[in-house]
């Protein structure tokens, strides 16, 4: 990748982090949160992703983002209320700003359908907000904000006239800007001179730069600021444009923008300037109570400053904010790193734990005492790496809020489309899940969700009649259970309707005609390969898949979905994921003199099997009985090779799994040796697909073993689709 | 770091008995060379495959090349190595009775592979190389590894 894509790349990363914030700002605001806080950050995740697309050149993007920003900037203003129907369409625009950005990292184009109609809604929004006359706002109080946030928003005291951003071009006016930079300013490799160029090439200009505070050469601080610079500036461009100069050294400095009035100013202009003055005076004197020694200050208050900015709320926050907002607000430092050394760390603690098995178990045959120094240190030296394991393995762990995140857009335009009114609740978005899980997590959980909305959910119409609220609710939560993630989708709409499930069955030939069935098995029968509750394909929720395609993929990941449903109160879907696809819960059996590993998902439960419950069936197959149903029974050890002729029943066990299709079978093996995580290894990677086989995995004692593919080995022989049984020799 | 093609076109290569014959392989594919170490089979491999060892936590399939080349089965002993080897992206560890030698040679001394029609003749060996009254076939490692349909079959 050469530098240029490098950056583009960034930006787009960065892109999605400003995207995610500001949809996660606009549903905030959307709950009522419309505090300075919550909208200026709303703003400069817009005006960021405008800026980085100039650089780049992406027209559509920066004319739309332009749009947006300006309405948003009345918001920010206190000049349009952020009301339901204004969030609204701020939300939709959000969607239409992600999909650009999307469009222009694929270099593809959006429909310009789409950004002009919402282009146009913006307008009218930021129009609709103007008719307020200027001066009234001038003279009116700044818009009320919590006062601890006045430091962090040296915005919001400047009237900023309304009558330059909108009205005619040209119209000229006097400013004076006083800058003063701080030393973070030139610390970010910024430069007041660049700046003032910028200023000056907005109009005709006067600098004075203000040296007073320099102190002598022996106590200069080569790193502080000590110059400020006043600018009085005669422009067409109004004061928004000024302002913009400075977006991005916002925080790093002092900065008063007042508009001098012509000479022969009225009263009422000659106090706006002494309330602009007053106000500058307020500021510069908050700044000198935090700061008494000017020069000094510069050293003193940068680390507390710098602090106070990485996150940028915690410090202003409130300290009986809610727990969700301020985990929200505050967002830890963190690194960005390359994924492939996260996952060779993994590897090697991996490594390292299996080696100090190793080592282990040949202190304990070299026959040492355990209360011995070895063993303590042993024991110690276990307990080290199983930590370090997890530790490790944290790194890979994500909130499932990355997901959860698209969701409130999907919702939106589901309802949309389906003409429903839907309100979505999620819960548990800080639950931590492995970064791939969470990666494979987003396709079956859109399909669900499409789902409940466009199956689950009556209209507005038939949920009045029902006496249920017009507007339905889909609530999606995650939440961690015994080593898991549990993720539940579920909605108040009317349930299943089992009636119409089974008729389907029944006319698919998927159940016979004169099956009975439990409630729960009736609901199940939506996850049967070729059924979907719609005789045609519905645009949305069927995209030509059934739910049997969204539960093989949750099966694909190691996970189980299933459904209950009550009929008029809606219906619950819950999966059951691991929390990582690095590790598996696995059956350590042995079959043929190797060991091999079985998904502990797949297993139902494991049993002896007795002579007259095993039959023979056909050309040397068996079934094994189990409380009446024949099951096919599988002698492991002979499916894959390990052996010519399949073992006598009576002396192995019996693992009843269920395959991915939810048929079951019996896999017979030698002996169960016990249970346990194993660390997942990739086959392919250097090798290749082997059939039967999912995985690889190394035991304690530094061997490889195989982890079963069920599914296969299950299915291979139930339609004796015929692998060469035999063929392996083994090399041992 | 020994660089295999230097200016004058002379390169370093590895060679290793396999039976009664020598052979070569280009020493900059050559990760390491361990230790025998007993091998996991993998069900349905061809059976010149012995298996899957543990390095260092990467599951490393090893191939006898005494059987992959068409001779006989390597019977392991405590002096036979395992050369892991680089084939395109992937790691494989070729199981030789023994390594003998580091060579240097240059192009002049690579003459063109005998023209026979066995499989190892046409599928690995890329040329031969006198040395001192000894025949070293240098051999490509492309093929060591069943292709991915092969196995699926």
């Amino acid at each position: 990748m050469d530098a240029m894509a490098e950056i583009r790349a960034t930006f787009f990363e960065e892109c999605a982090e400003q995207l995610a914030e500001l949809e996660q700002g606009l549903l905030a605001m959307e709950a009522g949160e419309t505090d300075s806080e919550t909208v200026n950050a709303v703003f400069r995740a817009v005006h960021s992703i405008k800026g980085g697309a100039g650089a780049f050149n992406l027209t559509d993007l920066v004319q739309f983002a332009h749009v947006f920003e300006t309405t948003l900037d009345l918001v920010r203003s206190g000049k349009l209320d952020p009301d339901m129907n204004v969030v609204r369409v701020l939300l939709r625009s959000a969607d239409v700003l992600t999909d650009l950005v999307t469009a222009a990292r694929d270099e593809e184009s959006v429909d310009p359908s789409r950004t002009v109609g919402l282009a146009d809604e913006l307008r009218v929004l930021a129009e609709g907000g103007s008719p307020m006359p200027a001066p009234v706002l001038a003279a009116a109080p700044p818009p009320p904000a919590p006062a601890e946030d006045e430091e962090e928003f040296e915005f919001v005291p400047v009237a900023v006239d309304f009558d330059d951003m909108f009205g005619p071009a040209g119209q000229e006016a006097r400013y004076r800007i006083r800058f003063t930079p701080r030393a973070e300013l030139y610390a970010k490799a910024n430069e007041s001179a660049r700046l003032i160029r910028e200023l000056l090439a907005l109009g005709e200009g006067t600098v004075l730069c203000h040296a007073q505070d320099v102190p002598s050469l022996p106590e200069l601080d080569p790193e502080g600021a000590c110059l400020s610079w006043t600018v009085e500036l005669t422009t067409g461009v109004g004061e928004a444009a000024i302002q913009e100069i400075f977006e991005f050294v916002d925080g790093d400095c002092d900065l008063s923008v007042e508009r001098l009035l012509d000479p022969v100013a009225d009263v009422a202009g000659a106090v706006d300037d002494d309330i602009a003055a007053l106000l500058a005076r307020i500021q510069g004197e908050t700044q000198d109570e935090a700061a008494p020694e000017p020069v000094v200050a510069v050293q003193e208050s940068r680390p507390e400053r710098e602090e106070a900015k990485a996150p940028p709320v915690a410090v202003n926050a409130p300290a009986n904010a809610n727990a969700e907002k301020s985990a929200a607000g505050a967002a830890p430092a963190t690194i960005r790193v390359d994924l492939e050394r996260v996952d060779r760390l993994i590897d090697l603690v991996g490594e390292l734990v299996i080696h100090q098995v190793m080592l282990s178990q040949r202190v304990m045959q070299a026959g040492l005492a355990r209360a011995s120094d070895i063993a303590i240190g042993l024991d110690e030296l276990e307990q080290l790496t199983r930590e370090m394991q997890d530790s490790v393995m944290a790194i890979r762990a994500q909130p499932v809020k990355s997901v959860f995140q698209k969701l409130p857009r999907l919702v939106r335009e589901v309802a949309e489309r389906t003409g429903k009114s839907v309100k979505l609740v999620t819960e548990g978005e800080y639950t931590e899940v492995d970064k791939t899980v969470i990666e494979r997590l987003s396709d079956p959980l859109t399909h669900m969700i499409r789902n409940a909305i466009d199956h689950g959910l009556e209209t507005p119409e038939k949920r009045l009649a029902a006496g249920k609220p017009e507007e339905g609710t889909v609530r999606v939560a995650a939440m961690h259970r015994s080593g898991r993630i549990v993720i539940e989708i579920s909605d108040d709409g009317a349930g299943i309707n089992r009636k119409a499930v089974c008729d389907i069955a029944v006319s698919k030939g998927l159940i016979p005609a004169d099956a009975t069935l439990s409630d729960d098995e009736m609901d199940n029968l939506i996850f049967l390969p070729g059924f979907s509750t719609k005789t045609e394909v519905s645009e949305l929720s069927g995209r030509g898949v059934g739910m049997d395609v969204v539960k093989r993929s949750i099966q694909a990941l190691g996970g189980r979905v299933s459904i209950t449903s009550r009929p008029g109160q809606g219906s619950l879907f819950s999966m059951s994921l691991p929390l990582t696809l690095a590790v598996l819960d696995g059956m350590i059996v042995s079959a043929g003199e190797h060991t091999l590993v079985v998904p502990l998902t797949a297993i139902i439960e494991t049993l002896r099997p007795k002579s007259r419950e095993v039959k023979a069936f056909g050309d040397g197959a068996r079934v094994i009985n189990v409380r009446e149903s024949f099951l096919p029974l599988i002698d492991v050890a002979s499916e894959l090779g390990y052996r010519a002729e399949p073992t006598d029943p009576m002396n192995g066990v019996a693992i009843l799994v269920e395959t991915e299709n939810g048929q079951r079978s019996a896999l017979l093996v030698d002996g169960i040796q016990g249970q346990r995580q194993v660390v997942i290894k990739s086959l392919e990677a250097n090798y290749g697909r082997v059939p039967g086989v999912a995985a690889a995995t190394i035991l304690g004692d530094g061997r490889v073993a195989l982890i079963l593919d069920v599914d296969v080995v299950a299915a291979t022989s139930r339609f004796e689709t015929g692998f060469t049984s035999g063929a392996l020799q083994a090399a041992e | 770091m020994s660089n295999g093609n230097g200016q004058d076109g002379a390169r370093e290569l590895i060679a290793f008995c396999v039976g009664e014959q020598e052979f070569c392989v280009d020493i900059t594919s050559v990760r390491e060379i361990r230790g025998f170490a007993a091998a996991t089979p993998l069900p349905h491999a061809p059976s010149y495959v012995t298996g899957v060892i543990n390095l260092r936590g990467t599951v490393l399939p090893i191939v006898d090349l005494s059987l992959r080349l068409g001779f006989g089965r390597t019977e392991p002993t405590e002096r036979s190595v395992i050369i892991v080897v680089t084939v395109g992206a992937q790691l494989v560890g070729l199981l030789v009775d023994a390594v003998s030698d580091i060579l240097t040679v240059t192009d002049d001394n690579l003459q063109p592979t005998p023209d026979l029609s066995s499989e190892m003749a046409r599928s690995f060996v890329k040329g031969v190389i006198a040395l001192d009254g000894r025949m070293i076939s240098l051999i490509g490692t492309d093929n060591v590894l069943p292709q991915q349909h092969d196995l699926a079959a």
